[in-house]
Protein backbone atom coordinates (compact mmCIF):
# COMPACT_ATOMS: atom_id res chain seq x y z
CA UNK A 1 0.00 0.00 0.00
CA UNK A 2 1.24 3.25 -1.26
CA UNK A 3 2.21 5.26 1.73
CA UNK A 4 1.72 8.78 0.32
CA UNK A 5 3.27 10.74 3.24
CA UNK A 6 6.80 9.45 2.63
CA UNK A 7 6.98 10.81 -1.04
CA UNK A 8 10.34 12.44 -1.62
CA UNK A 9 10.95 16.16 -0.96
CA UNK A 10 11.70 17.05 -4.52
CA UNK A 11 7.96 15.40 -5.43
CA UNK A 12 6.11 17.20 -2.78
CA UNK A 13 7.36 20.60 -4.22
CA UNK A 14 6.75 19.69 -7.97
CA UNK A 15 3.22 18.99 -6.72
CA UNK A 16 3.13 22.31 -4.51
CA UNK A 17 3.79 24.98 -7.13
CA UNK A 18 1.43 23.32 -9.37
CA UNK A 19 -0.85 24.58 -7.04
CA UNK A 20 -1.77 28.43 -7.83
CA UNK A 21 -4.83 28.96 -5.37
CA UNK A 22 -3.05 30.02 -1.83
CA UNK A 23 -6.01 28.56 -0.37
CA UNK A 24 -4.97 25.06 -2.32
CA UNK A 25 -1.32 25.67 -1.05
CA UNK A 26 -2.28 26.05 2.39
CA UNK A 27 -4.68 22.79 2.15
CA UNK A 28 -1.68 20.61 1.11
CA UNK A 29 0.85 21.82 3.17
CA UNK A 30 -1.48 21.52 6.40
CA UNK A 31 -1.77 17.28 5.38
CA UNK A 32 0.86 15.57 7.30
CA UNK A 33 3.98 16.58 8.86
CA UNK A 34 6.32 15.55 5.51
CA UNK A 35 4.21 17.74 3.27
CA UNK A 36 4.43 20.60 5.75
CA UNK A 37 8.05 21.16 4.99
CA UNK A 38 6.72 22.77 2.26
CA UNK A 39 5.43 25.47 4.42
CA UNK A 40 8.22 26.17 6.19
CA UNK A 41 10.52 26.51 3.78
CA UNK A 42 8.71 29.14 1.83
CA UNK A 43 9.40 26.98 -1.39
CA UNK A 44 6.23 28.09 -3.07
CA UNK A 45 6.33 29.90 -6.84
CA UNK A 46 3.31 29.62 -7.73
CA UNK A 47 2.28 30.59 -11.67
CA UNK A 48 0.03 33.41 -12.74
CA UNK A 49 -2.84 33.61 -10.00
CA UNK A 50 -6.22 35.47 -9.93
CA UNK A 51 -5.80 38.19 -7.51
CA UNK A 52 -7.82 38.74 -4.57
CA UNK A 53 -10.51 41.87 -3.35
CA UNK A 54 -9.53 43.45 -0.33
CA UNK A 55 -12.56 45.19 1.00
CA UNK A 56 -13.11 48.20 2.44
CA UNK A 57 -11.38 48.98 6.13
CA UNK A 58 -14.67 48.62 8.85
CA UNK A 59 -13.86 51.30 11.12
CA UNK A 60 -14.48 49.47 14.16
CA UNK A 61 -12.48 46.30 13.65
CA UNK A 62 -8.56 45.11 13.06
CA UNK A 63 -9.38 42.08 10.71
CA UNK A 64 -10.19 43.25 6.95
CA UNK A 65 -12.41 40.92 4.83
CA UNK A 66 -10.79 39.78 1.61
CA UNK A 67 -13.09 38.15 -1.40
CA UNK A 68 -11.85 34.87 -3.29
CA UNK A 69 -13.04 34.49 -6.68
CA UNK A 70 -11.44 31.35 -6.95
CA UNK A 71 -13.54 30.13 -3.94
CA UNK A 72 -16.18 32.80 -4.52
CA UNK A 73 -15.45 32.89 -0.89
CA UNK A 74 -14.88 35.65 1.93
CA UNK A 75 -11.77 35.36 4.32
CA UNK A 76 -11.32 37.54 7.18
CA UNK A 77 -7.49 38.45 8.14
CA UNK A 78 -6.24 39.46 10.99
CA UNK A 79 -4.63 42.92 9.58
CA UNK A 80 -4.15 45.52 12.07
CA UNK A 81 -1.30 47.19 10.48
CA UNK A 82 -3.85 48.09 7.51
CA UNK A 83 -6.64 49.83 9.49
CA UNK A 84 -7.27 53.01 9.35
CA UNK A 85 -4.85 53.48 6.55
CA UNK A 86 -4.93 54.01 3.15
CA UNK A 87 -3.99 51.22 1.00
CA UNK A 88 -2.85 50.53 -2.69
CA UNK A 89 -2.45 46.51 -4.05
CA UNK A 90 -0.25 45.12 -6.13
CA UNK A 91 -0.08 41.56 -7.85
CA UNK A 92 3.35 40.86 -5.65
CA UNK A 93 1.34 40.47 -2.13
CA UNK A 94 2.22 43.32 -1.44
CA UNK A 95 0.50 46.73 0.06
CA UNK A 96 1.09 50.02 0.26
CA UNK A 97 0.20 51.74 3.10
CA UNK A 98 0.11 55.08 4.31
CA UNK A 99 -1.61 56.70 7.60
CA UNK A 100 -2.47 60.25 8.76
CA UNK A 101 0.84 60.05 11.28
CA UNK A 102 2.15 60.05 7.01
CA UNK A 103 4.17 56.84 7.75
CA UNK A 104 4.16 54.65 4.07
CA UNK A 105 5.10 50.69 4.46
CA UNK A 106 4.96 48.25 2.27
CA UNK A 107 2.98 45.23 4.25
CA UNK A 108 2.37 41.98 2.95
CA UNK A 109 -1.31 40.93 4.19
CA UNK A 110 -0.86 37.55 4.25
CA UNK A 111 2.32 37.10 5.93
CA UNK A 112 1.63 40.42 8.11
CA UNK A 113 5.67 41.12 7.21
CA UNK A 114 5.76 45.28 7.18
CA UNK A 115 8.51 47.41 5.72
CA UNK A 116 8.91 50.63 6.44
CA UNK A 117 9.48 53.39 3.20
CA UNK A 118 11.12 56.63 3.56
CA UNK A 119 9.02 59.37 5.20
CA UNK A 120 7.16 61.63 2.86
CA UNK A 121 8.02 64.54 4.57
CA UNK A 122 11.23 64.88 2.68
CA UNK A 123 8.75 65.95 0.39
CA UNK A 124 7.76 69.76 0.74
CA UNK A 125 3.70 68.55 1.16
CA UNK A 126 2.53 64.85 0.97
CA UNK A 127 -0.23 66.23 -0.85
CA UNK A 128 1.31 67.87 -3.52
CA UNK A 129 2.45 64.87 -4.52
CA UNK A 130 -0.57 63.01 -4.61
CA UNK A 131 -2.30 66.37 -6.64
CA UNK A 132 0.49 66.83 -8.46
CA UNK A 133 1.06 63.36 -10.16
CA UNK A 134 4.66 63.69 -9.54
CA UNK A 135 6.53 60.72 -9.80
CA UNK A 136 9.26 59.34 -7.49
CA UNK A 137 10.71 56.60 -6.23
CA UNK A 138 11.94 54.63 -3.75
CA UNK A 139 13.39 51.10 -1.83
CA UNK A 140 13.29 49.94 1.75
CA UNK A 141 16.46 51.11 3.15
CA UNK A 142 16.18 54.09 0.80
CA UNK A 143 17.00 57.40 3.26
CA UNK A 144 14.52 59.20 1.24
CA UNK A 145 12.58 59.61 -1.81
CA UNK A 146 14.06 60.41 -5.14
CA UNK A 147 11.77 62.48 -6.94
CA UNK A 148 11.92 62.23 -10.83
CA UNK A 149 12.09 66.35 -11.33
CA UNK A 150 11.01 66.84 -14.86
CA UNK A 151 7.72 64.49 -13.99
CA UNK A 152 6.25 67.45 -12.71
CA UNK A 153 5.48 68.88 -16.00
CA UNK A 154 3.60 65.71 -17.12
CA UNK A 155 1.19 64.85 -14.62
CA UNK A 156 1.91 61.26 -14.25
CA UNK A 157 -1.24 59.51 -14.41
CA UNK A 158 -0.19 55.66 -14.22
CA UNK A 159 3.16 53.87 -14.62
CA UNK A 160 4.05 50.50 -15.31
CA UNK A 161 7.15 48.00 -15.04
CA UNK A 162 8.71 46.04 -17.93
CA UNK A 163 11.89 44.58 -18.41
CA UNK A 164 13.45 46.93 -15.69
CA UNK A 165 12.24 49.98 -17.73
CA UNK A 166 9.49 52.46 -16.22
CA UNK A 167 6.54 53.39 -18.59
CA UNK A 168 4.62 56.50 -17.45
CA UNK A 169 1.49 57.72 -19.03
CA UNK A 170 0.95 61.36 -18.75
CA UNK A 171 -2.31 63.96 -18.52
CA UNK A 172 -1.96 64.61 -21.99
CA UNK A 173 -1.30 61.01 -22.97
CA UNK A 174 1.90 60.82 -23.98
CA UNK A 175 3.68 57.37 -23.35
CA UNK A 176 7.49 58.17 -21.13
CA UNK A 177 9.90 55.96 -20.24
CA UNK A 178 11.43 56.67 -17.29
CA UNK A 179 15.32 55.74 -16.60
CA UNK A 180 15.92 55.99 -13.14
CA UNK A 181 18.94 54.14 -13.05
CA UNK A 182 20.69 57.41 -14.25
CA UNK A 183 21.76 59.86 -11.28
CA UNK A 184 19.26 62.15 -13.02
CA UNK A 185 16.41 60.14 -13.62
CA UNK A 186 15.60 61.08 -17.34
CA UNK A 187 11.90 60.84 -19.10
CA UNK A 188 12.02 60.18 -22.62
CA UNK A 189 9.06 60.40 -24.93
CA UNK A 190 8.01 57.35 -26.98
CA UNK A 191 4.91 58.00 -28.51
CA UNK A 192 1.45 59.67 -28.80
CA UNK A 193 -1.72 58.60 -27.74
CA UNK A 194 -4.44 56.69 -29.94
CA UNK A 195 -6.84 58.55 -32.20
CA UNK A 196 -8.52 59.78 -29.25
CA UNK A 197 -7.27 60.66 -25.98
CA UNK A 198 -9.76 59.40 -22.85
CA UNK A 199 -9.21 61.36 -20.28
CA UNK A 200 -11.77 60.07 -17.67
CA UNK A 201 -9.86 57.06 -16.27
CA UNK A 202 -6.86 55.23 -17.94
CA UNK A 203 -4.52 52.10 -16.69
CA UNK A 204 -1.00 51.49 -18.43
CA UNK A 205 -0.43 47.82 -17.62
CA UNK A 206 1.97 45.32 -18.01
CA UNK A 207 0.86 42.03 -19.87
CA UNK A 208 2.77 39.35 -21.41
CA UNK A 209 5.68 41.32 -22.05
CA UNK A 210 3.28 43.96 -23.47
CA UNK A 211 2.45 47.04 -22.90
CA UNK A 212 -1.26 47.80 -22.63
CA UNK A 213 -3.40 50.79 -22.36
CA UNK A 214 -6.99 50.51 -21.27
CA UNK A 215 -9.53 52.75 -21.53
CA UNK A 216 -12.49 52.64 -19.04
CA UNK A 217 -15.64 54.72 -19.92
CA UNK A 218 -17.91 54.63 -16.71
CA UNK A 219 -21.87 55.57 -17.78
CA UNK A 220 -22.71 54.80 -13.71
CA UNK A 221 -25.77 56.91 -13.37
CA UNK A 222 -25.87 58.59 -16.36
CA UNK A 223 -29.43 57.61 -17.61
CA UNK A 224 -29.26 58.63 -20.91
CA UNK A 225 -26.75 56.35 -21.96
CA UNK A 226 -27.85 53.21 -22.68
CA UNK A 227 -26.04 50.05 -22.96
CA UNK A 228 -23.53 49.12 -20.40
CA UNK A 229 -22.62 51.25 -17.80
CA UNK A 230 -19.33 50.07 -17.82
CA UNK A 231 -17.03 49.92 -21.25
CA UNK A 232 -13.48 49.26 -22.30
CA UNK A 233 -11.07 50.12 -24.65
CA UNK A 234 -7.29 48.29 -24.89
CA UNK A 235 -4.78 49.31 -27.03
CA UNK A 236 -1.32 47.77 -27.30
CA UNK A 237 2.03 49.43 -27.92
CA UNK A 238 4.09 48.75 -30.70
CA UNK A 239 7.39 49.00 -30.11
CA UNK A 240 8.44 48.76 -33.52
CA UNK A 241 6.53 51.14 -34.99
CA UNK A 242 6.40 53.54 -31.95
CA UNK A 243 2.23 53.28 -32.00
CA UNK A 244 -0.91 52.36 -30.23
CA UNK A 245 -2.66 49.69 -31.99
CA UNK A 246 -5.99 48.87 -30.44
CA UNK A 247 -6.59 45.05 -30.08
CA UNK A 248 -10.36 43.41 -29.91
CA UNK A 249 -9.16 40.11 -28.28
CA UNK A 250 -7.47 39.77 -24.88
CA UNK A 251 -6.85 35.58 -25.55
CA UNK A 252 -6.45 34.03 -22.40
CA UNK A 253 -5.56 37.31 -20.48
CA UNK A 254 -7.48 38.76 -17.78
CA UNK A 255 -7.06 42.09 -16.64
CA UNK A 256 -8.35 43.26 -13.25
CA UNK A 257 -8.53 47.34 -12.92
CA UNK A 258 -9.48 49.16 -9.49
CA UNK A 259 -8.11 52.32 -7.41
CA UNK A 260 -4.94 53.31 -9.61
CA UNK A 261 -3.97 49.91 -10.80
CA UNK A 262 -4.60 47.17 -13.21
CA UNK A 263 -2.58 43.66 -13.35
CA UNK A 264 -2.89 41.18 -16.39
CA UNK A 265 -2.92 37.17 -15.37
CA UNK A 266 -2.35 34.94 -18.16
CA UNK A 267 -3.87 31.03 -17.55
CA UNK A 268 -5.91 28.79 -19.05
CA UNK A 269 -5.93 26.52 -15.89
CA UNK A 270 -7.10 28.59 -13.56
CA UNK A 271 -10.70 27.47 -12.04
CA UNK A 272 -13.50 30.25 -11.74
CA UNK A 273 -11.76 32.65 -14.19
CA UNK A 274 -12.86 33.78 -17.40
CA UNK A 275 -9.83 35.14 -20.21
CA UNK A 276 -10.81 38.01 -22.47
CA UNK A 277 -12.26 39.84 -19.75
CA UNK A 278 -11.39 42.88 -17.61
CA UNK A 279 -12.36 42.42 -14.11
CA UNK A 280 -13.19 45.88 -12.70
CA UNK A 281 -13.54 47.53 -9.41
CA UNK A 282 -14.18 51.21 -8.78
CA UNK A 283 -13.11 53.41 -6.45
CA UNK A 284 -15.32 56.57 -6.54
CA UNK A 285 -17.23 56.64 -3.41
CA UNK A 286 -19.99 58.28 -5.28
CA UNK A 287 -21.28 55.36 -7.33
CA UNK A 288 -21.72 52.94 -4.40
CA UNK A 289 -24.00 55.03 -3.11
CA UNK A 290 -27.20 52.78 -5.05
CA UNK A 291 -25.63 49.56 -4.10
CA UNK A 292 -27.87 47.67 -1.71
CA UNK A 293 -30.71 48.79 -3.72
CA UNK A 294 -29.73 47.40 -6.78
CA UNK A 295 -26.41 45.46 -7.45
CA UNK A 296 -26.01 46.19 -11.31
CA UNK A 297 -25.53 50.28 -10.01
CA UNK A 298 -22.56 49.26 -8.96
CA UNK A 299 -19.20 50.25 -10.45
CA UNK A 300 -17.88 46.43 -10.46
CA UNK A 301 -18.21 43.63 -12.91
CA UNK A 302 -16.32 41.58 -15.54
CA UNK A 303 -16.87 43.07 -18.65
CA UNK A 304 -16.60 40.36 -21.69
CA UNK A 305 -14.11 41.89 -24.57
CA UNK A 306 -15.84 39.74 -27.71
CA UNK A 307 -19.77 40.53 -26.46
CA UNK A 308 -19.20 43.87 -24.97
CA UNK A 309 -21.22 42.67 -22.19
CA UNK A 310 -20.44 43.61 -18.14
CA UNK A 311 -21.39 40.45 -16.09
CA UNK A 312 -21.84 41.25 -11.85
CA UNK A 313 -19.75 39.40 -9.55
CA UNK A 314 -20.51 39.32 -6.13
CA UNK A 315 -18.62 39.57 -3.39
CA UNK A 316 -20.93 40.46 -0.21
CA UNK A 317 -21.63 43.32 1.55
CA UNK A 318 -19.17 46.16 1.43
CA UNK A 319 -19.00 49.73 2.88
CA UNK A 320 -16.14 52.21 1.57
CA UNK A 321 -15.11 55.44 2.95
CA UNK A 322 -13.53 58.26 1.32
CA UNK A 323 -10.12 56.49 2.43
CA UNK A 324 -11.11 52.69 1.43
CA UNK A 325 -12.17 50.96 -1.22
CA UNK A 326 -12.16 47.62 -2.30
CA UNK A 327 -8.27 46.76 -4.09
CA UNK A 328 -6.72 44.28 -5.79
CA UNK A 329 -3.66 42.11 -4.21
CA UNK A 330 -2.57 38.96 -5.37
CA UNK A 331 -1.77 37.09 -2.54
CA UNK A 332 1.56 35.99 -2.27
CA UNK A 333 3.52 33.97 1.20
CA UNK A 334 6.82 35.00 0.81
CA UNK B 1 20.73 -10.07 -25.47
CA UNK B 2 19.61 -7.34 -27.33
CA UNK B 3 20.68 -6.60 -30.81
CA UNK B 4 22.09 -3.04 -32.17
CA UNK B 5 20.08 -0.46 -31.01
CA UNK B 6 17.79 -2.17 -28.65
CA UNK B 7 18.17 -2.03 -24.32
CA UNK B 8 17.17 -4.69 -22.15
CA UNK B 9 15.91 -3.49 -19.32
CA UNK B 10 15.30 -5.29 -15.99
CA UNK B 11 12.73 -4.71 -13.45
CA UNK B 12 13.20 -5.60 -9.62
CA UNK B 13 11.37 -8.61 -9.93
CA UNK B 14 13.08 -10.20 -12.63
CA UNK B 15 10.80 -9.35 -15.75
CA UNK B 16 13.07 -8.30 -18.83
CA UNK B 17 12.16 -5.93 -21.48
CA UNK B 18 13.69 -5.14 -24.70
CA UNK B 19 13.51 -1.27 -25.90
CA UNK B 20 14.59 0.88 -28.54
CA UNK B 21 17.12 2.76 -26.87
CA UNK B 22 15.94 6.04 -28.05
CA UNK B 23 12.54 4.88 -25.76
CA UNK B 24 14.74 4.03 -22.91
CA UNK B 25 16.58 7.53 -23.21
CA UNK B 26 13.51 9.25 -22.21
CA UNK B 27 14.91 8.20 -19.14
CA UNK B 28 17.99 10.79 -18.45
CA UNK B 29 18.97 8.24 -15.82
CA UNK B 30 19.37 5.39 -17.96
CA UNK B 31 20.79 7.90 -20.81
CA UNK B 32 23.48 8.89 -18.64
CA UNK B 33 24.44 5.33 -17.70
CA UNK B 34 24.88 4.46 -20.98
CA UNK B 35 26.68 7.20 -21.96
CA UNK B 36 29.34 6.76 -19.23
CA UNK B 37 29.07 2.60 -19.54
CA UNK B 38 28.80 1.38 -22.72
CA UNK B 39 28.47 -2.27 -21.09
CA UNK B 40 25.12 -1.29 -20.11
CA UNK B 41 24.24 -1.08 -24.18
CA UNK B 42 25.36 -4.55 -24.33
CA UNK B 43 23.88 -5.98 -21.45
CA UNK B 44 21.03 -5.73 -18.86
CA UNK B 45 20.29 -2.59 -17.08
CA UNK B 46 18.98 -3.45 -13.61
CA UNK B 47 15.27 -0.76 -12.77
CA UNK B 48 16.60 -0.64 -9.17
CA UNK B 49 13.27 -0.59 -7.29
CA UNK B 50 10.49 -0.59 -10.03
CA UNK B 51 8.68 -3.68 -10.56
CA UNK B 52 7.81 -5.47 -13.73
CA UNK B 53 4.28 -3.91 -14.23
CA UNK B 54 5.12 -0.49 -13.31
CA UNK B 55 8.37 -0.85 -15.72
CA UNK B 56 5.82 -1.74 -18.46
CA UNK B 57 3.64 1.45 -17.88
CA UNK B 58 6.96 3.05 -17.61
CA UNK B 59 7.52 1.71 -21.53
CA UNK B 60 4.65 2.38 -22.61
CA UNK B 61 4.54 6.20 -21.80
CA UNK B 62 8.09 6.65 -23.17
CA UNK B 63 7.72 4.68 -26.48
CA UNK B 64 4.80 6.88 -27.33
CA UNK B 65 6.70 10.10 -26.72
CA UNK B 66 9.56 9.07 -28.43
CA UNK B 67 8.17 7.98 -31.79
CA UNK B 68 6.34 11.68 -31.58
CA UNK B 69 9.57 13.28 -31.10
CA UNK B 70 10.83 11.54 -33.81
CA UNK B 71 7.52 11.63 -35.98
CA UNK B 72 5.13 14.50 -35.53
CA UNK B 73 3.01 13.82 -38.67
CA UNK B 74 2.34 10.13 -36.70
CA UNK B 75 1.69 11.41 -33.51
CA UNK B 76 0.35 14.63 -32.81
CA UNK B 77 0.61 17.09 -30.38
CA UNK B 78 -3.34 16.46 -30.15
CA UNK B 79 -3.07 12.80 -29.99
CA UNK B 80 0.04 13.03 -27.56
CA UNK B 81 -2.47 15.15 -25.48
CA UNK B 82 -5.06 13.03 -25.59
CA UNK B 83 -2.69 9.71 -24.68
CA UNK B 84 -1.38 11.61 -21.81
CA UNK B 85 -4.66 12.37 -20.45
CA UNK B 86 -6.21 8.40 -20.66
CA UNK B 87 -2.55 7.20 -19.50
CA UNK B 88 -3.19 9.23 -15.94
CA UNK B 89 -7.01 9.01 -15.89
CA UNK B 90 -6.21 5.18 -15.93
CA UNK B 91 -3.86 4.96 -13.13
CA UNK B 92 -5.08 3.61 -9.69
CA UNK B 93 -3.71 5.21 -6.34
CA UNK B 94 -0.67 2.71 -5.61
CA UNK B 95 -0.04 2.68 -9.69
CA UNK B 96 0.19 6.62 -9.00
CA UNK B 97 2.14 6.62 -6.32
CA UNK B 98 5.01 4.13 -7.78
CA UNK B 99 5.15 5.80 -11.25
CA UNK B 100 5.74 9.21 -9.32
CA UNK B 101 8.74 7.67 -7.69
CA UNK B 102 9.58 5.79 -10.67
CA UNK B 103 10.00 8.38 -13.13
CA UNK B 104 11.48 10.58 -10.80
CA UNK B 105 14.12 8.10 -10.09
CA UNK B 106 14.60 7.51 -13.62
CA UNK B 107 14.24 11.51 -14.40
CA UNK B 108 11.67 11.22 -16.83
CA UNK B 109 10.80 14.38 -16.96
CA UNK B 110 7.65 15.10 -18.92
CA UNK B 111 6.09 11.65 -16.90
CA UNK B 112 7.11 13.28 -13.88
CA UNK B 113 5.16 16.80 -15.20
CA UNK B 114 2.26 14.76 -16.02
CA UNK B 115 1.85 13.23 -12.74
CA UNK B 116 2.62 16.18 -10.72
CA UNK B 117 -0.08 17.96 -12.02
CA UNK B 118 -2.31 15.22 -12.14
CA UNK B 119 -1.70 14.62 -8.25
CA UNK B 120 -2.31 18.68 -8.29
CA UNK B 121 -5.38 18.31 -9.57
CA UNK B 122 -6.77 15.86 -7.14
CA UNK B 123 -5.59 18.26 -4.63
CA UNK B 124 -7.61 21.86 -5.83
CA UNK B 125 -10.64 22.43 -4.10
CA UNK B 126 -10.27 20.42 -1.10
CA UNK B 127 -9.61 20.28 2.45
CA UNK B 128 -7.10 18.82 4.63
CA UNK B 129 -9.21 16.60 5.74
CA UNK B 130 -10.45 15.30 2.62
CA UNK B 131 -7.23 15.38 0.98
CA UNK B 132 -5.78 12.91 3.82
CA UNK B 133 -9.14 10.57 2.73
CA UNK B 134 -8.28 10.56 -0.96
CA UNK B 135 -4.15 10.02 -0.21
CA UNK B 136 -4.73 7.56 2.86
CA UNK B 137 -2.60 9.96 4.41
CA UNK B 138 -2.90 9.69 8.62
CA UNK B 139 -3.17 12.90 10.60
CA UNK B 140 0.31 12.66 12.30
CA UNK B 141 0.42 16.35 13.67
CA UNK B 142 0.53 16.68 17.47
CA UNK B 143 -2.60 19.08 18.82
CA UNK B 144 0.56 21.43 19.32
CA UNK B 145 1.36 21.58 15.77
CA UNK B 146 -2.10 21.44 14.61
CA UNK B 147 -2.54 24.34 16.52
CA UNK B 148 0.19 26.39 15.26
CA UNK B 149 -0.76 25.54 11.78
CA UNK B 150 -4.41 27.19 12.53
CA UNK B 151 -2.74 30.11 13.99
CA UNK B 152 -0.59 30.74 11.07
CA UNK B 153 -3.12 31.10 8.52
CA UNK B 154 -6.71 30.60 10.42
CA UNK B 155 -9.03 32.13 7.78
CA UNK B 156 -7.62 28.94 5.36
CA UNK B 157 -9.09 26.17 7.51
Amino acid sequence: MADWSQIPYDIVQMIGVRLDAVEDFLAFSAVCRSWRSIYSTRKWTPGPQVPWLMLSDNENSNRRSFFSLYREKVYELELPEAHGRRCWGSNDGWLVTIGSDLEIHLLNAFTRVRMRLPAPSTFKFLFDVVVDWQLAFTNPGYASWITVEESFQYRIMDVACLNNQIFALSATGTLLVVDINLQLPEIVHLAAPPHQWAREQVFLVESLGDILMIYQYIYVGNLNHPGEPVQFEVFKFDFGAREWTQIKDLGDRAIFVGDNIAMSVSATKLINYRGNSIYFIGSKVENWWRYDENFMDHDSGVYNMASGIVEPFYFGADYPSHYSCPIWLTPILC
Amino acid sequence: MASKGNLTLKSCNGKEFIVEEKVAVMSTTIKNMVDVDDSFAQGVIPIIGVDGKILAKLIEYCKEHAEADEDEEVKSEEYLKKFDEKFVDELNLNDLYDLLKASNYLEITKLLNLLCQKVASMIKGKKPEEIRRIFNIKNDFTPEEEEEINRQNPWAF
